[in-house]
């Protein structure tokens, strides 16, 4: 069975564009562009990694970091947030890895193999 | 009137009676009438000059040798009014006054001298008819007590006119003389005060005060602009300056004291008001350098009603600001208050209570001043209260209006600060944002450039998509120096400090660059020490980068670069030397600023932050930034940065 990635990311292009390189890599990929969309999702489906964007239309890309943290089904899960916005993280959060937008795409498919492992 | 106790002797007949006399006791007689000490002469019935004694002839200077000279003539004789006298009057006057007064004052001219007075005593002699015969006269020289008379006279005037209470006292303390001046100002007549003690003057508070100035008195010692209070006759309390001097007799005893008071209360008062006038202008600058210094409204608000209700003397103040917040100019009213109970203030100001003036205080008097921006409109107003009538006089109105003046600059400086910083924030929200959303497509064009590239065979294409990927970092790094400028110009640059080998990070970006840049050769010593620093690796890294990069892009005639790093106990330096265009000494003086491109640079792309970042990267981590170079021959760039110490 494939791993599993989240991908939380309200730009269509870098969605879809994340999504084909994902899969490229033998990857399942699963996207959302809204938070709450999200959350109603996440209890029924399985994640290896989350990916997460910071500025969403409904929501910050971190509060979703530190709830997925409190929950005792999804703290074990490794979380990269990626982010055009270089700001301090917040320790709550403590991702597993942060991807600067724009990012070079071996790179980015690295991190990926490294975290999700 | 002259008195003359001697009755007319010839009746006694002591006077001349030949008969019983002898000739040694004429002689006698004679002798002293001629020795006299007065002045002494004898004229006919005719006026004419039959004898003048020893006296005589001294004081009027020659002799009257000519048995028909008239005796007014001999001594050019006039009135005391200055009138001559005509002969007659000169034959008559002799016998008048000794008929009448016996005595007269006359001018006398002697010894070609101005006009002296004298006292004319006159004895008129009849014969035994009872015919006048002439007569026996006596000069008393008047001109001495005349003189003191005169200086007398004129010192009365002084102490008559003088402004001042002149007063006279004996040792007991009794008044003795009284000026005008001493009534005009203690309001005593003359004769109400003479004889009474000088006690009446003083209040009883300061009653020791005379028994001291006695003491000093008697023993000779003036008292001298001494300032203290007396009692005037209506029961006012005045300020006096006092001088006393001793007055003694002409032995040199002291009988008594001269007292000499001037009025000062209006002195006092002024003085008083200058000082009063001199704290208030105190009070106006502290609270203006306050309020200058000052930008948030709250507190220059508070600070201008709490002193200024102190400083006018009202028993409350308030002060009612007009607050417009925002672009959308939304307006509240802030007040603050001083001195009265919160609860009427808030009801009558915030205005949701009808409140009647009487509640608000049962005062008679209240002023208000309107607080007025530099550009007309009213800010708001400075409201006073006091239950004191005459509490507000001109010159309150005029502290609170300049109060009010400088706290309206104070109020536009803080809102223009307010300003500022909304702006700023806006600024800062702007480009935060802007670089998010260049960021985004940005992400896109790249991403995908790279995937194709990776689908391409052919090395012609492959270098097409490469150059458009070099544009597209180009692109990215413009967007970050961009946010990076905006974060340092509102201090919001971070570092996130960590200690690293200040030698790996030269030789990550000088690999990085030899991997991308094959026009030029790019020495380094890489072999070495590691160099140990406390700072933001990416940071410095970023510096290094562009110091590099700025090496190969200004010397495109040429294909060399050297990277040297070279260390001291306490810094560590690193320097890029190239061989290019290099740079004036006038363009190196600028050469650190934002968007400063040199001269001739512009077929050179690049938007001039790039040092300037640097420069402000390197000097906050503690190190310094400068430029080496010739025109025409090259460069070499350098940076410093402390070493990390082992502690």
């Amino acid at each position: 069975m494939n791993k599993q990635v989240i991908v939380l990311e309200d730009d269509r292009e870098i969605r879809e564009m994340v999504e084909y390189i994902l899969s490229e890599e033998h990857l399942e990929v699963r996207s959302f562009e809204k938070v709450e969309k999200f959350w109603k999702a996440i209890d029924s489906i399985h994640s290896d990694l989350f990916l997460l964007d910071i500025m969403l239309p409904d929501g910050n890309g971190l509060e979703v970091c530190k709830q997925l943290r409190l929950q005792k089904k999804t703290q074990h899960i490794p979380i990269i947030i990626m982010s055009a916005h270089f700001s301090a993280v917040e320790g709550e959060c403590n991702p597993a890895d942060f991807i600067r937008k724009p990012f070079d795409v071996d790179d980015f498919i690295g991190t990926i193999h490294r975290i999700i492992a | 009137m002259y008195e003359n106790a001697c009755e007319p002797l010839l009746a006694k007949g002591v006077f001349v009676k030949k008969n019983g006399m002898k000739e040694s006791d004429k002689g006698l007689v004679m002798n002293g009438i001629y020795e006299s000490p007065l002045p002494m002469f004898a004229c006919d019935e005719h006026g004419f000059v039959l004898y003048q004694n020893c006296a005589a002839h001294k004081l009027m200077g020659y002799r009257a040798d000519e048995q028909k000279t008239l005796w007014c003539d001999v001594w050019r004789v006039r009135r005391i009014d200055g009138s001559s006298l005509s002969a007659e009057a000169c034959l008559r006057i002799l016998a008048e006054v000794g008929e009448n007064s016996k005595a007269t004052e006359v001018l006398m001219e002697a010894n070609g001298q101005a006009a002296q007075r004298m006292l004319l005593i006159s004895s008129p002699h009849k014969d035994q008819e009872g015919r006048y015969r002439g007569t026996f006269n006596t000069l008393v020289d008047l001109s001495h007590s005349v003189a003191i008379e005169r200086k007398q006279a004129f010192l009365s005037a002084v102490v008559e006119s003088s402004d001042d209470a002149i007063v006279t006292k004996n040792l007991h303390g009794t008044i003795t003389s009284w000026n005008r001046g001493a009534e005009r100002i203690f309001g005593y007549q003359e004769q109400e005060v003479i004889g009474k003690s000088i006690t009446i003057l003083i209040p009883e508070s300061r009653l020791d005060e005379e028994d001291r100035i006695l003491a000093q008195i008697q023993s000779g010692i003036k008292v001298d602009h001494f300032q203290t209070v007396r009692r005037t006759k209506s029961g006012k309390e005045i300020f006096v300056s006092l001088t006393v001097s001793p007055v003694k007799d002409s032995t040199g005893k002291i009988i008594g004291a001269s007292k000499i008071a001037r009025d000062i209360t209006r002195e006092v008062e002024t003085q008083a008001t200058l000082k009063r006038y001199a704290n208030n202008l105190e009070a106006i600058n502290a609270l203006n350098r306050l309020i200058s210094k000052n930008l948030d409204v709250q507190k220059i608000l508070q600070e201008v009603i709490d002193a200024t209700t102190r400083l006018i003397g009202a028993s409350f103040g308030a002060f009612s600001y007009n607050n417009t917040v925002g672009e959308d100019d939304k307006t509240n009213m802030l007040y603050t208050y001083a001195g009265g109970p919160a609860d009427l203030f808030q009801s009558a100001l915030s205005g949701t209570q009808i409140v009647r003036s009487t509640d608000i205080t049962q005062d008679e008097q209240h002023m208000s001043v309107p607080v007025i921006s530099s550009d007309g409109t009213v800010l708001g107003r400075l409201f006073f209260g006091s239950p004191v009538t005459g509490t507000f006089e001109a010159w309150h109105k005029d502290v609170a209006t300049n109060i009010a003046a400088q706290a309206a600059v104070a109020l536009d400086n803080s809102k223009l600060f307010e300003e500022v910083n909304r702006l700023n924030a806006k600024k800062d929200e702007f480009i935060a944002l802007a670089s998010h959303e260049l960021r985004t497509p940005l992400t896109t064009i790249n991403g995908y450039l790279q995937i194709v590239k990776k689908k391409l065979d052919d090395p012609k294409k492959i270098t097409f998509i490469d150059k458009t990927l070099n544009q597209v970092t180009k692109l990215t790094k413009l967007v970050a120096e961009m946010l990076d400028i905006s974060r340092i110009e509102t201090g919001k640059l971070d570092f996130a400090m960590e200690p690293f080998d200040l030698r790996e990070s030269v030789k990550d970006v000088v690999d990085t660059f030899r991997y991308a840049e094959a026009s030029h050769t790019i020495t380094f010593a890489e072999q070495g020490n590691p160099v140990p620093v406390m700072a933001d690796r990416m940071r410095i890294e970023q510096v290094i980068t562009n110091l590099l990069g700025n090496a190969i892009k200004y010397s495109p005639q040429s294909n060399r670069v050297e990277v040297l790093l070279e260390y001291e106990d306490d810094s560590v330096r690193v320097n890029i030397k190239d061989q290019g265009i290099g740079i004036t000494e006038e363009q190196q003086k600028q050469l650190f600023t934002r968007f400063y491109r040199a001269e001739g640079t512009d077929k050179i792309p690049g938007l001039g932050i790039g040092l300037y970042l640097s420069k402000e990267i390197i000097e906050r981590h503690g190190g310094t930034v400068g430029v080496e170079s010739v025109f025409g021959k090259g460069s070499m760039f350098y940076f410093t940065l402390p070493i990390a110490q082992n502690k």
